[in-house]
Formats: C-alpha cells, sequence, structure tokens
C-alpha cells in the first residue's frame, strides 16, 4: 500500500484481494451463463422449442433484480467474504440442478434460481471499495466487473468444447456441472483467501441505507417513477410465465406473485418516503442538492448498454450456429469474441471518460453502440463469417466501454450516495437484460437488435438532459502545487 | 459539510440584570454574566451566577460576591477538551474548601468568619442549558409552557437555609439539564424576589418592558412594593438563537476547506512538499512531507474523499486536528497548528519514527515480560495524559502506536477521541475497531475511561502471546448480545510461562461489564509492576496439539490422507 501506482501484478494484499474478487465474479458469470453456448445441445437432447429456450434466458437473468437488493442487506450484515463464499457455494446447487434436470420445468427452476448468482456483482464492489483509496477505486472497480464479465466468454469459448469431450446426449450435462463443482470449490478459496477489511479497520458503520435519498420534491417522483421498471421487469416476467405466455405457472400463482410485486412497490415506496420525508417540510441548501435526472440517465444507459450485453451474450452462440449453420462449438467460441472485449474496454471507457469528460464520453460511446447494433441487425447467412464476428466485436467494444464510463460517472454525481446510485444503476442493467430477451421471445434476431438500437438512441438523446458531472475540488497544477479549482 | 453547519447559527443571549438592598443596609447579593464567544462559546458556554450571602452569616456578601466572580472566571479557565459537569464540579469543590478553609483559619484568631452563600449558576451551551444550584436562589424557565421552576430550595418548611456554599467541608450539588430553544427566557432570582412576586405578575412585567435590563428593574421593584424584606436580585436571560444540533464552532470555521486529491511525489500541498507516501487507504491518505518554511520532515494526513459529504467523519478529523495541537507528551504525537488561511483540510503531524506495534508484535512473538510492562507503562502515562483532558480515545489498537528503535512508544491517531467538552448526539455512529471497543460501547452503551482501559488490555494480552483474549469480530454480525457471552481465554491457552497474577490482572482488566471491570489504569498496572526485574528465560512453547488442536488433527489427518494416497499407488 505504499505506492500511489496501480501496480495490478504486484502481491501486495490490495492486489490480491482485487484478484480474488475478479476470479469470484469471472466464475459467477461462467455459471450463469454456462447455458447460452450450450443451448443448442440442450434443445436437442431435451426436445425444446425455440419458444422454451427463449423463456430460459429470461428466466436466468430475472431473480437477479430483487436479489441484487436482498444480498446487499446480507452483506451489510454479514460482511463480503461470507456473503460471497456462501453465495457461491449455494448457487452450485441449481447448477448442479440444471446439470441433472429431466424435463422443461425443472430446467426453467434451476435456470431461475441461478439468476441469484448475477448478483454477486455487488458484494465484488462493496469488498473493492474496502480495499481501495479513492483515486484508484474507478481501476479498480473496472478491472473488477471487466475481467469479472469476461467469464460469459470464457464459458463461450470452452462449454461446448467441453461438452463435446465429455461427448454424447450428456455432455452438456457433464461440461455444466463442472462449473459447479469449480464454483463450489471457489467458494472455499475465496473463504479462506479474503479479509473484510484491510486489517485494523473493522469499523461500525453500515455502508447502506434503507432507500435512496434525493434532494428535492420533484426528484423524489422522478425516483418513484424510476422504481416502477424494476417492478415492470418481474411483472413482465410472471405474464411471460403466466398462463397468457409460456404457461409455466399456473393462473392462481400469477395473480399471487402480481400481488406480491404491488405489496414489494409499495413497501418501496414507502420506504422511500421515510428516508426523503424531510423535503416535503424545508428545502435543501443548494450546496447539498443533486440533481436525481442525473441518477436516471445513468440507468437508461446502463439499461442500453449492460443490459444488452447480458441478453446478447445469452442469444449470441444460438443466433451463429444458426445465422451461419455452424456447429456449436464454433458458434461458441465466436460468439465469445463478443464478451472477450471486456478485458480491455470496460476499464477503457473509465479512463477515456475521466480524461476527456464523461457527457462527451457517454455521447460517443452510445451513438457507437447505437449504430453497433443497427449493423448486427444486418447480419445474415451471406455474410461472411469474418465480417461479423468483427462487427460484433466493434459493436461489443462500445457496449462495454459504455458500462466503463456510466460507472466513472457514477461516484461523480452525489459522493455520499455512490453506493445507492451504483446499486440502482446495476438493477438497470439486468431490468434490460429481461426487457431485451422477452423482446427477443416476440421477434426475430434483426428486430431484437434494432430494439437495442433503438433504446440505445433514446439514451443518447437522454444524454443531453445529463450535466457535466463534475469532478474534483482540487487538482494538481503542472509545477507539483496544489490547488482549487475555480467553479463558475 | 453537513446541513446543520451550515443553516445552524451559534447560541446567542441577551441578558439584563438588577441588584438592590431593598429594605436592608447591605446588599449581600451578587450575580454576574459572562456572554461568550466562537471557540470559547464552543467548548465552555455562556455563564450566568447568582449567589446570596446568608444574611446569618457575618461574611455574607464577599462571600457572594467571591463566589460569583471566582466561578465564572475560573470555569473559563479549565482546559478547553473538559466537559461542563467536569468543570463545574472541580470548581465549585474548589470554591467550597476555601470559603469552608476561611472559617477554619479565622477560627485561630478566636473571631469567626462565616462565609456562607447560596449558589445557582446556569450554563449555555449547544442546545442545552445546564444548572448547578446550591441553596434558596431560583432559576426558572419561561416559555410558551409558562413558568417552569427548575431548581429546589434547599431550606426546611419555615424557610431556614439547609445548604450552602462554605457551610461545611463538603457541599452537595444539584445538577439538572434542560434543553434550550429560541425564545426561551431564563429567570434566576433570590428569595427577596420570587417569594413577593407573583408568576404571572412577572411575566406581565417582562412582556410589557422594553429590554431586560429594565424588566429586572421592575421586578425588584415590584417585590419590594409587594412587601421584601430582603435584598432583590433579578437576573434575565433570553435565548435570541438557539442551534438544531451543538453548533459546531470548529467544524464550521474548517467546513470551507476542500480535502485535496491524491498527492503524487513531489507535488506541493500549501508550503509542504510531498517526498513519500507512506499509506493510502479507503479512510485516509498519510504522507512524508518537507516544511520547506521551518526545513524540516513533517507526517501529512489527509481525509480520504470518501469522506467528503460524512458529516460525522469530517467533524472528528477537525476535532482531531484541535486535540492533537494541545498535546505535550513523548507518548503522544503532536498535530502541528493549522495555516487558518489554507484552502485544504489536512493535518501536519510530528513525524514520529518506529514502526506500528502490530508490526513488532509479529516480529516479538513473545516477549519478555518486562518488556511489555515497559510499553505498558509508557501506553498508561500516555492514556492518563488523554483522561485529565477528560478524552476517551475509543480506538486503541496495536496499529495506532508506532514504537521506535529505543522502545519509546507514541499513539498516532486521535480520529475516534471523544472530547468532554464536545457533547456528541447519543444517535451517532460510535467510532472504533470491532475486535479492540470494550463490550459496552459496541452494545450501544456510553463510552468511558474503562472502555480504554479494556482495549489496552487487549492490546497488553495480544502483545504477550500473539492472540486475542476473544475471538475475533469482523463483521456487527458478530457482536454478542450480552456481556456473559465474551468469554475470556486464559492466557495460559496460548503461552505457558506467563504468571497466575497476569492472567488474573488481565482478566480483570477483560471483563465485560465495565461495573467489575479493573476501575483504573494504576490499578491494572500494579499486576505488572512486581514482574519488572523478572525475566522469562525458560520459555517453552508448547505443543502443537495444545497451542492448536485443529491444526494438529488437520495435520496428522492430511499426512494420513497422503499414506492412503501412496498406498493406493503402489
Amino acid at each position: 500500500m505504499n505506492s500511489s501506482k496501480f501496480r495490478l501484478f504486484s502481491l501486495n494484499p490490495q492486489m490480491k484481494i482485487l484478484h480474488f474478487s475478479w476470479v469470484a465474479f469471472f466464475i459467477s458469470f461462467l455459471v450463469w451463463f454456462n447455458h447460452a453456448p450450450l443451448l443448442g445441445m440442450i434443445a436437442e437432447s431435451m426436445g425444446l422449442t425455440a419458444e422454451q429456450i427463449k423463456t430460459l434466458l429470461i428466466l436466468n437473468v430475472a431473480l437477479t433484480i430483487p436479489a441484487r437488493i436482498i444480498i446487499g442487506m446480507v452483506t451489510d450484515q454479514y460482511g463480503p467474504r461470507k456473503t460471497y463464499s456462501l453465495l457461491l457455494f449455494v448457487c452450485a446447487i441449481p447448477c448442479f440442478m440444471f446439470a441433472l434436470a429431466d424435463n422443461f420445468e425443472q430446467l426453467a427452476l434451476a435456470r431461475f434460481l441461478l439468476g441469484f448468482i448475477g448478483a454477486g456483482f455487488v458484494i465484488g464492489i462493496r469488498l473493492v471499495s474496502e480495499w481501495f483509496p479513492a483515486h484508484q477505486l474507478g481501476t479498480a472497480e473496472g478491472i473488477y466487473g471487466g475481467w469479472g464479465n469476461f467469464g460469459s466468454a470464457a464459458a463461450a469459448g470452452t462449454m461446448p468444447v467441453l461438452a463435446l469431450m465429455f461427448g454424447g446426449d450428456d455432455g452438456w450435462r457433464w461440461a455444466v456441472g463442472v462449473t459447479g463443482i469449480i464454483c463450489m470449490l471457489y467458494s472455499f478459496v475465496f473463504y479462506w483467501g479474503v479479509r473484510d477489511t484491510p486489517k485494523g479497520a473493522t469499523y461500525f458503520k453500515p455502508k447502506s441505507s434503507k432507500a435512496m435519498e434525493v434532494t428535492s420534491i420533484s426528484d423524489f417522483y422522478l425516483l418513484l417513477l424510476m422504481k416502477i421498471p424494476l417492478f415492470a421487469a418481474l411483472a413482465l416476467l410472471v405474464w411471460k410465465l403466466s398462463p397468457e405466455g409460456v404457461s409455466l405457472i399456473g393462473e392462481t400463482f400469477s395473480i399471487i406473485a402480481y400481488l406480491s410485486l404491488v405489496v414489494l412497490l409499495i413497501v418501496e415506496v414507502r420506504a422511500a418516503y421515510h428516508v426523503n420525508k424531510d423535503i416535503f417540510v424545508k428545502e435543501v441548501e443548494p450546496l447539498h442538492r443533486y440533481s436525481f435526472k442525473q441518477v436516471a440517465v445513468l440507468n437508461v444507459l446502463y439499461f442500453a448498454t449492460f443490459g444488452s450485453e447480458l441478453a446478447v451474450i445469452s442469444m449470441l452462440p444460438l443466433f451463429f450456429a444458426e445465422t451461419f449453420n455452424l456447429s456449436m462449438v464454433t458458434a461458441g467460441l465466436l460468439a465469445s469474441s463478443y464478451a472477450f472485449m471486456n478485458l480491455a474496454s470496460r476499464p477503457l471507457g473509465g479512463w477515456i471518460s475521466d480524461k476527456y469528460g464523461r457527457k462527451i464520453t457517454l455521447m460517443i460511446l452510445t451513438t457507437g453502440l447505437s449504430l453497433g447494433y443497427c449493423v448486427m441487425a444486418t447480419i445474415n447467412g451471406e455474410w461472411p463469417l469474418v465480417l461479423a464476428v468483427i462487427a460484433a466485436m466493434s459493436c461489443s467494444f462500445f457496449v462495454q466501454a459504455g458500462e466503463g464510463a456510466v460507472f466513472a460517472a457514477v461516484p461523480l454525481i452525489k459522493r455520499r450516495l455512490t453506493g445507492q446510485i451504483a446499486g440502482m444503476t446495476g438493477a438497470y442493467g439486468n431490468v434490460g437484460a429481461v426487457f431485451y430477451l422477452t423482446v427477443l421471445s416476440f421477434v426475430s434476431y434483426q428486430d431484437f437488435f434494432i430494439v437495442i438500437a433503438i433504446s440505445a438512441f433514446v439514451g443518447l438523446m437522454m444524454l443531453f438532459l445529463m450535466k457535466e458531472p463534475k469532478g474534483a475540488m482540487a487538482e494538481i497544477m503542472p509545477d507539483g502545487s496544489v490547488e482549487l479549482i475555480k467553479v463558475n | 459539510m453537513s446541513n446543520s453547519t451550515t443553516r445552524s447559527q451559534p447560541l446567542t443571549i441577551t441578558a439584563g440584570g438588577y441588584s438592590t438592598a431593598g429594605i436592608k443596609s447591605e446588599n449581600q447579593d451578587a450575580f454576574a454574566v459572562k456572554i461568550t464567544k466562537s471557540i470559547e462559546l464552543e467548548t465552555k458556554g455562556h455563564v450566568a451566577v447568582i449567589a446570596d450571602g446568608v444574611s446569618s452569616a457575618n461574611c455574607a456578601a464577599q462571600a457572594s460576591q467571591m463566589s460569583v466572580c471566582h466561578f465564572i472566571e475560573e470555569y473559563l479557565a479549565t482546559p478547553d477538551s473538559w466537559s461542563v459537569s467536569k468543570s463545574a464540579a472541580k470548581i465549585i469543590a474548589a470554591l467550597n474548601s476555601w470559603l469552608y478553609s476561611r472559617q477554619q483559619t479565622s477560627a485561630a484568631d478566636q473571631q469567626e468568619q462565616q462565609w456562607y452563600s447560596t449558589f445557582s449558576a446556569i450554563i449555555l451551551k449547544g442546545t442545552q442549558a445546564r444548572i448547578f444550584h446550591i441553596g434558596d436562589c431560583q432559576i426558572a424557565k419561561i416559555n410558551a409552557d409558562g413558568y417552569q421552576v427548575l431548581t429546589k430550595a434547599h431550606s426546611t418548611p419555615s424557610g431556614i437555609l439547609n445548604r450552602a456554599l462554605g457551610a461545611a467541608n463538603h457541599v452537595k450539588v444539584d445538577y439538572t439539564t434542560t434543553e434550550i430553544e429560541k425564545d426561551d427566557l431564563f429567570v434566576l432570582s433570590c428569595d427577596g424576589v420570587y417569594d413577593f412576586i407573583s408568576k404571572k405578575n412577572l411575566r406581565s412585567i417582562i412582556n410589557a418592558s422594553e429590554s431586560l435590563e429594565i424588566a429586572s428593574q421592575s421586578i425588584c421593584e415590584k417585590a419590594l412594593a409587594n412587601g421584601s424584606h430582603d435584598n432583590l436580585t433579578c437576573l434575565l436571560i433570553k435565548i435570541e438563537n438557539a442551534p438544531d444540533i451543538s453548533f459546531n464552532q470548529l467544524v464550521y470555521q474548517r467546513k470551507l476547506q476542500v480535502i485535496p486529491p491524491a498527492l503524487p511525489i513531489g507535488s506541493v500541498l500549501d508550503d509542504y512538499e510531498i517526498l513519500e507516501i507512506k499509506q493510502q487507504t479507503a479512510r485516509s491518505h498519510v504522507y512524508l512531507a518537507k516544511d520547506r518554511a521551518l526545513q524540516r520532515e513533517v507526517i501529512i494526513k489527509v481525509p480520504s474523499l470518501n469522506f467528503d459529504e460524512d458529516p460525522q467523519y469530517i467533524a472528528a478529523f477537525i476535532k482531531e486536528g484541535w486535540i492533537g495541537e494541545k498535546f505535550n507528551h513523548p507518548g503522544l504525537m503532536k498535530i502541528y497548528p493549522r495555516n487558518p488561511n489554507s484552502k485544504f483540510l489536512y493535518h501536519v503531524c510530528e513525524k514520529v519514527n518506529g514502526r506500528p506495534l502490530d508490526q513488532w508484535m509479529s516480529d516479538n512473538k513473545t516477549p519478555a515480560i518486562d518488556v511489555v510492562s515497559d510499553i505498558l507503562k509508557q501506553m498508561i502515562s500516555a492514556l492518563r495524559t488523554l483522561q485529565r483532558m477528560d478524552i476517551i480515545h475509543c480506538d486503541l489498537k496495536p496499529d495506532n502506536f508506532l514504537m521506535d528503535d529505543a522502545g519509546q512508544i507514541t499513539l498516532i491517531d486521535y480520529g475516534s477521541c471523544k472530547i468532554g467538552c464536545f457533547e456528541e448526539p447519543a444517535d451517532a455512529t460510535p467510532l472504533g475497531t470491532l475486535s479492540y471497543s470494550a463490550p459496552e460501547i459496541l452494545l450501544g452503551g456510553t463510552a468511558s475511561h474503562q472502555s480504554d482501559l479494556f482495549s489496552l488490555a487487549i492490546i497488553t494480552y495480544q502483545m504477550l502471546c500473539d492472540q486475542l483474549p476473544f475471538k475475533t469480530l469482523s463483521t456487527p454480525a458478530d457482536i454478542p448480545k450480552s456481556f456473559q457471552q465474551w468469554h475470556y481465554r486464559p492466557i495460559s491457552t496460548f503461552r505457558k510461562n506467563i504468571p497466575q497474577e497476569i492472567d488474573e490482572t488481565l482478566k480483570e482488566a477483560l471483563c465485560a461489564d465495565p461495573s467489575k471491570r479493573t476501575p483504573s489504569f494504576s490499578q491494572m498496572y500494579e499486576g505488572f509492576k512486581n514482574r519488572h526485574n523478572e525475566t522469562f528465560n525458560d520459555f517453552q512453547q508448547p505443543p502443537l496439539i495444545v497451542r492448536n488442536p485443529v491444526l494438529f488433527w488437520q495435520c496428522v489427518s492430511g499426512c494420513l490422507a497422503l499414506l492412503l494416497i501412496t498406498s493406493l499407488i503402489f
């Protein structure tokens, strides 16, 4: 800790924690998306319809939305080390369930429960923030997020190979089972290797609070408005599963689900009111105000970036296989090129935005990803394969750099609320995934990409509402002296 | 930094009083008000005193005069860090002794002097009024709820005073507190006034008067007209402005200072050139720097940007600087006076050489007892200084102590200190480190010097045997729910050759219930003092099965498993 430099490969305790964390998240992603490149084989061996496959894809990302809240509370209480170890251990069980399933219902339940592992993101973010000083946190979290997301590329690249190695109809079962074993084993490694806080810094103060704070009455209503999509996504899922959709759950059960969503929404609104009731009595001082609009814009952008990434990595192997008539192994490998970019582009997005300004970076990246998805929409069987892969990779660069840039802007909105803003933004990523995958279940691949492109364009329009968040109050001049930044 | 400090105004008051002999020949009453400003208001508050010399005593007038003047003067001269009650209690006790001693010394030359006086003081600080009361003067508060008498006369039903300052060797003082709000009015009056004027009458006079000065005079005149046969004194204090929460002048003064960014080597903050980065964490940044003006090396401590908007942390940081400037003890790191014109928030600290005690501990797993005893003695010396200044450290742990090559121990962090003069809000999140904090703090009780003693005992235990006496607490969920659940592990569990007495001393100092814990540092040190010249050369490491049975069996099973595997292969 004695250096100002960010030494990624040094073995000091900080970096050790970073490595433990991104590997944990990497494995979470590996397990979370271990089905995507195998969908062809699974469909074949279990005799699933296209609709059923798409349902599995949605189910996989659904539970993550509420799970984030639960995991956040558990982390507050028991610390990141115990929570992440437990999460990895427990989530190995639905993974085995999936491997051993012998009908669609069992597959569906296993996939639904596996949504929990996606919430691991929250835990790692907390852990890294305990260990890194503020000025290195952006880089550290970029590496954590980016390298962790790379787990889906690893899944896409290795799962089909593994399945073929085991061979036969049940090859995919073995491959999925292996990821479950890795997950379970790593839960112990993580437990033994990680400390919640640097030595001597176990303090009392919990980091998160019950609900998001806002600083004006209009922002309070905007907050309520922004809560609706979180519930709408879950309602959409219930509808999809109900007799009107794929009929996976019964009429009564879906009504219960709708009702509990309403109850949850009421609870959330009450909590939000409870935390913010002071703003109705007296105005918050200008110095302490922040604009919730900024948060809303970042939420929408993350919806388009991370949401689309989750959706695309779920369907891309299948898309490649079907469009180009490829084997699952080749399709998986090619599809992994999309998530492969994560290694560099997510941290890079954060870096560029710190250097050249958040708003302009986000604008360029969002434009890029909107165009990128338009290009993806035009891919068809006549395209040379290389070109399709290049299109996927360049599109994914904009997507992931955009994710990095969104998260680089998060701490600048209102530093005190960073944890909550990050939590809400992250949840929007999952909402995006549910939304896009539900869209996919109705439309063709081409229209699916077009929908993403349109939503990114909406994000771009909303960006014009965003104000460049101000960074630090002080800076270091070229001659080495520290000066205040003039505020105009 | 916080809503409260920017919106809040300091506590301001206006006062007016009047005193007259009435129909008597001599005025034996006395009163005084001291309105304080800025940091003195912050640490000490506004003070008002009324005293009524006991007319049966022959030096009554001198006694009341003396009490009033001496109290205010001495109260304001107590150390800045002391709490109101500690300061007032000390002064009143000293005052009483002095008045009482007049009687004793004068008795020697046959002419007994009686310096008796009643005494009622009100100290207005933050959001509270504190009242110290002996005798039969009266302090009352008038607000929307009406006229409320806050003191009780110490007299028999027939009106004979039975408690006064200077009448006995020890005096019992009534101490009460009351909340203050804007427009509250405090009335301090002697029995010559309040017995002869109705509350209603008094309030209508105040409401009709232009100023408090005029009101107090009219009240006395009215009481006199109503037949008062005593001296008449009335003092009125009006709260013009009360802070929302305890207004913090210190924090207010520095709130416009900005937290500097992470500083690379070679950058220059004000007049300090950064030479080396000592530590960067999510909580603070510590640098070695060169003071260009004074040509010396100093340590610069900067809070993390993470706390930019955490008023509690920033306030604690500012208080740390304030208190660190006052230390002058080899065992306490000095913080140099801050540059009042700096635009940045940071501390410039004395450069203390040495390594953190936890590092020393990992290098010396089984130190001789006299070495530990010497370290303990130095720590206690530093902690006594804190205790005298009415400061509870609240975060004693090995990495907050540095030890240099000569064995000198220095405490280097005051960020969690509870300083007597700054009353913390009752619901403030406790600071400190879980594994080293005293159970009463963890269970939400109040910290005392015994809490520091507990932490000190943990450190001592750890120095002796490299283990903690209780199981490690890593998250708030690990905190036991009651005192009974802290199970002390005898030190002999980990190191065999520690004398029984030391184990007992530590066990008593580590009692979870503070009421059963060793009361003072000196008592704790007793257990070690006698051991000072003993050295322990006969140290034998206990076998692994005793030190760590789990590891032992793990090793055994590991070996067996290995053997099994080998036998399977061959």
